[in-house]
């Protein structure tokens, strides 16, 4: 990571330096263990404070969309987020031009906070240390070691698109990262193992969960594609969203944003880990993203690709129509 | 100099009516009782009988407020610094019917709410949370009209804390007007000394429990020392301290400031903060209805979402993230001074932590102090 | 607790019937809904507070609510007038109602405009477009028989686009043949059939308005209309203290209790909707 990091200085610096961007946008400690903050590296001097580890839990995306256009900008991104970027060129809510990326190969994945709190039960930790693969957390009367497959973002534990597909800048990392193996694993093995249960408890899983939220709508925004100026939920006429807490709006929440995300989503898990009730919500949209792949067998966000069902063409499978007799 | 500082003692005092004080002025019920751990199951079992109770439990995958079932379970307070979620929502309810109608033929005949709400105690909280009770108080009744859903509840709730022997890393009380040891708002509080607590009675209210703990004995000096210890080891543990004493007058000059800009900056928009915080009280109202009638509800809401203040002519006065987030912070550390001398924030610090961004009150609260004092 | 507050539960409307719906304009888009209390109660308990420039808000049960400014005056003893404009969904369900529907109603809220202060003094009423309604009530009021007398000498000046857009015409004609009214209305452009004053209402308004000595400026319009109104007062030697007027805001509860028609420390909705122009200089304004 400390190489990553000198890499990353080196390439800031110059951009800065020679005035390329306005800004390039990272990140750097927050006040909490675990808990970064995008950085707006504006000056030389800030450069100190950026930082590039499995906790830069935000997809700094969403950041760009509330600049204007024409403002050039440098960011820090790893692969899935580079691909949510593709889409907005895609979608023409981002000027490719206005972009400088600098794409750094992603090692084991990102941290999802919520697992750590889930498997601390809740507690404060004050304290992490990281020895290998082990995770020491402590906190007032405590101290507990956890492994980091069990606390790592479920997409990250299956991804295999590792490398920056889209950059201007390229971090050079050492070997280990760069290999990513085809393992022996299905890139969607949970989204299977899930499908394997009935419906009865597939139903019974998603209602728990949902059951959790509050519709604060950090998932929402945090997600770099729910760019929607005025989203469904909060439209009032028509009115789609009674906007009570019940179960049935929550899931029609959750249900019509997954739809929307349906070959959009980049499995980035931002959404997941920023929701304050932990819920796991990141089957829903891998769900889809596979479904895509299965059907279209599209499942990668290219550039100047258009998105599956935002696009027509004369061959898209189309089982679904109902023949007439 | 000396009237100056004089004059802004008073403001202070105002402010919050006790500053950091852990026992305010009602001493004179003086109940003060010793119970041993090994007993506290048998004062829970005596309680329940007359009252329905509020604790800390432990749920799947953290600590929270429930309603106990002491039939069936031996009760002791799981351990808990403060839990995640505040205890709000069982005097606000995140959503909550204000009525019901029905259609008949052309006409509509309303049914107002009937709701039989039982004694009950909130158990086990802390000194922020009993505090914000009292901002709750303050700000539902305050004006013309006093809120009926709310008070309905309130006025059926007895409140007792268990005292914070270990206040958390994002704990700011002491900076606006709290303390861990406070019994603020309370009717009756708990001092975890070890092996036994001390339960002391505090409000008129909470003589009510003098019953429940007559048959212990006395607290004694040893107990009291040992108590005192504890508080001041408690505030010590208070990582962040700010003086927040100007805090109104500050932001009176920082309203077109661009300091907005910076703080607003990594703000989702999420209502986040405003759900877990155990002040926030601003709602929503919705109706719902199908063929034969309906019902109106409120719902929680909160200042940070874009469509709080939409128009329906497509004006919104708070369009960005900017002004949205001036907004929360002028209404608990600016507005609520003005209206009610009280600040509207108990420094729980659970918005810190729920932050996906880390937006971090505390930072927020020092740019504005450092900025003022600049200017 | 809280014995000093008013024993009703404020969240629950009182029934009212559609008894007429009147179109105010030529595009449509703007009606007076005439409503009529189902029990006597209830408006004796309406009528009991209410004053010019309040809003009440009405129910389309099972909608929603809308906070609308009051366009009746006290004096008009029977009923409830409302000029609604058809924006979201609650006032575009009300213009598809017919007569004879049942609606709820809340109210009255917010303050009003200043009747006391304004007595012995001479008035200027400057309103612009459909924001009418309030000052309809209030000149309805003013004009009435048993409070003309406390007021001094009375100038309106009423502005919209074009002529089919003034509301309520009728009134409009009444009060220009009265000679204790000095009416004056315009619109922005010429128009063929249009035989009165042609200019912006802060043009007019320097014309017309009186002597700012002993005198006071009621003002509700659109948000350019007051910007550009304020000044023209201003230069006529009117003070902050002189001059009110009634804003608008996203408002749910009416009571001061959902939290979101602040202006800085005050609601529009229980410490308006009427301000000064001194009153709102010191308060933070988004």
């Amino acid at each position: 990571m400390e190489e990553i990091r000198k890499s990353l200085n080196v390439i800031v610096k110059s951009l800065i330096s020679e005035k390329k961007v306005e800004y390039v946008l990272g990140f750097e400690e927050g006040t909490l263990p675990l808990k970064p903050v995008p950085l707006y590296i504006e000056k030389e001097e800030d450069i100190d404070r950026l930082i590039w580890n499995e906790y830069c839990n935000l997809n700094l995306v969403k950041f760009l969309l509330e600049e204007p256009h024409g403002k050039k900008i440098g960011i820090i991104l790893k692969n899935c987020e580079i691909r949510s970027l593709i889409v907005l060129i895609n979608e023409k809510q981002i000027n490719r031009e206005d972009i400088v990326i600098i794409g750094v190969p992603c090692s084991y994945g990102i941290i999802d906070i919520n697992k750590v709190s889930k498997l601390l039960d809740g507690k404060e930790f004050t304290e992490f240390k990281k020895n290998g693969n082990d995770y020491t957390f402590k906190g007032v009367g405590f101290k507990k070691i956890i492994k980091l497959q069990d606390i790592l973002s479920d997409s990250c534990a299956y991804c295999k698109d590792k490398n920056p597909v889209e950059y201007d800048y390229l971090v050079e990392t050492p070997n280990e990262f760069k290999k990513i193996k085809d393992e022996d694993f299905d890139e969607y093995f949970d989204v299977i193992e899930f499908e394997k249960k009935t419906p009865k408890e597939r139903w019974a899983y998603f209602k728990k969960e949902l059951e959790k939220c509050t519709l604060c709508m950090a998932c929402r925004n945090a997600c770099p594609l729910c760019y929607c100026k005025l989203c469904f939920i909060d439209s009032n006429q028509p009115q789609w969203f009674d906007k009570t807490d019940d179960l049935s709006e929550k899931m029609l929440f959750h249900m019509t944003r997954a739809i929307h995300l349906a070959g959009r989503c980049t499995g980035c898990e931002a959404c997941t880990r920023a929701c304050p009730e932990g819920i796991d919500i990141h089957l829903l949209y891998k769900k889809l993203r596979k479904m895509t792949k299965d059907r279209w067998k599209v499942d990668k966000i290219e550039l100047g690709e258009p998105s599956v069902l935002g696009s027509y063409k004369i061959d898209d499978p189309q089982e679904f129509m109902v023949k007439e007799d | 100099m000396v009237k100056k500082r004089k004059k802004k003692k008073e403001k202070q005092e105002n402010q919050n009516n006790q500053k950091n004080q852990d026992n305010p002025k009602d001493q004179q019920y003086s109940i003060e009782k010793i119970i041993p751990k090994d007993k506290f199951d048998s004062l829970i079992k005596g309680l329940y009988k007359d009252f329905k109770l509020i604790v800390p439990k432990e749920a799947e995958n953290e600590i929270e407020f429930d309603y106990l079932d002491p039939e069936n379970e031996k009760y002791q307070f799981p351990e808990y610094q403060n839990l995640r979620v505040s205890p709000k929502k069982f005097l606000f309810p995140q959503k909550e019917v204000l009525y019901s109608f029905e259609k008949e033929g052309t006409g509509i005949k309303i049914k107002e709410k009937e709701e039989k709400i039982d004694d009950q105690i909130i158990f086990g909280i802390r000194s922020c949370d009993a505090r914000s009770y009292k901002i709750l108080d303050t700000f539902f009744s305050s004006g013309k009209y006093s809120d009926p859903y709310y008070f309905s509840k309130r006025n059926k709730t007895l409140l007792i804390g268990l005292a914070c022997n270990d206040p958390m890393s994002t704990c700011f009380c002491t900076s606006v007007g709290g303390a861990p040891f406070s019994s603020e708002g309370l009717d009756a509080i708990l001092y975890d000394l070890g092996d036994n607590y001390i339960f002391k009675i505090i409000s008129e209210k909470g003589i009510i429990f003098e019953k429940y703990v007559k048959e212990y004995p006395d607290v004694n000096k040893v107990d009291l020392k040992k108590k005192e210890e504890l508080a001041t080891s408690a505030r010590g543990k208070i990582q962040f301290e700010i003086n927040l004493d100007n805090i109104e007058k500050d932001l009176d000059s920082l309203f077109e400031s661009d300091i907005w800009t910076k703080v607003a900056r990594r703000c989702l928009s999420c209502g986040a903060c405003s759900y877990v915080c155990p002040t926030c009280h601003c709602f929503d109202v919705q109706d719902k209805s199908d063929k034969s009638g309906g019902k109106r509800v409120r719902i929680w809401d909160n200042c940070q979402s874009s469509i709080f203040t939409l128009e329906a002519s497509g004006h919104n006065p708070r369009n960005s993230g900017k002004e949205r987030t001036r907004q929360r912070i002028y209404h608990k550390f600016n507005y609520y001074l003005k209206n009610y001398k009280i600040l509207g924030c108990v420094g729980c610090g659970r918005c810190i932590k729920v932050c996906p961004t880390n937006r971090d009150l505390r930072e927020s609260l020092k740019i504005v102090v450092e900025t003022a004092e600049k200017a | 607790m809280n014995h000093k507050h008013e024993l009703d539960n404020p969240y629950i409307p009182s029934l009212v019937t559609i008894e007429e719906i009147n179109p105010e304009n030529e595009v449509n888009d703007l009606k007076t809904f005439k409503l009529i209390f189902n029990e006597t109660v209830d408006k004796e308990k309406f009528f009991e507070k209410f004053k010019p420039g309040q809003f009440a808000e009405i129910t389309e049960f099972g909608i929603g609510e809308s906070p609308i400014g009051i366009a009746s005056s006290p004096t008009e003893e029977d009923y409830l007038l409302f000029t609604i404009k058809k924006t979201g969904k609650v006032t575009n369900r009300l213009h598809d109602s017919k007569k004879g529907k049942m609606v709820g109603i809340r109210g009255p809220f917010g303050n009003g405009w200043p009747l006391k202060e304004a007595e012995g003094k001479n008035l200027v009423i400057i309103g612009g477009g459909f924001a009418f309604t309030t000052l309809r009530s209030l000149i309805v009021y003013l004009i009435h028989r048993n409070n003309r007398e406390k007021f001094g000498d009375i100038t309106i000046v009423y502005g919209c686009r074009n002529p089919g857009e003034f509301c309520y015409k009728k009134d409009l004609e009444e009060w220009g043949k009265r000679d204790d009214i000095n009416l004056n209305l315009t619109i922005d452009r010429e128009h063929p059939d249009w035989k009165k004053l042609v200019g912006f209402v802060p043009t007019i308004t320097k014309e017309v308005a009186p002597s700012p000595k002993n005198a006071m400026a009621f003002v509700c319009g659109p948000p350019i209309m007051i910007k550009y109104t304020s000044p023209v007062l201003q230069e006529l030697g009117f003070k902050d203290e002189q001059i009110f007027l009634s804003l608008e805001m996203r408002m749910k509860c009416g009571i001061g209790k959902c939290g979101r028609c602040n202006v800085g420390s005050k609601f529009v909705c229980i410490d308006g909707p009427v301000f000064s122009q001194a009153e709102l200089k010191v308060l933070l304004r988004d």
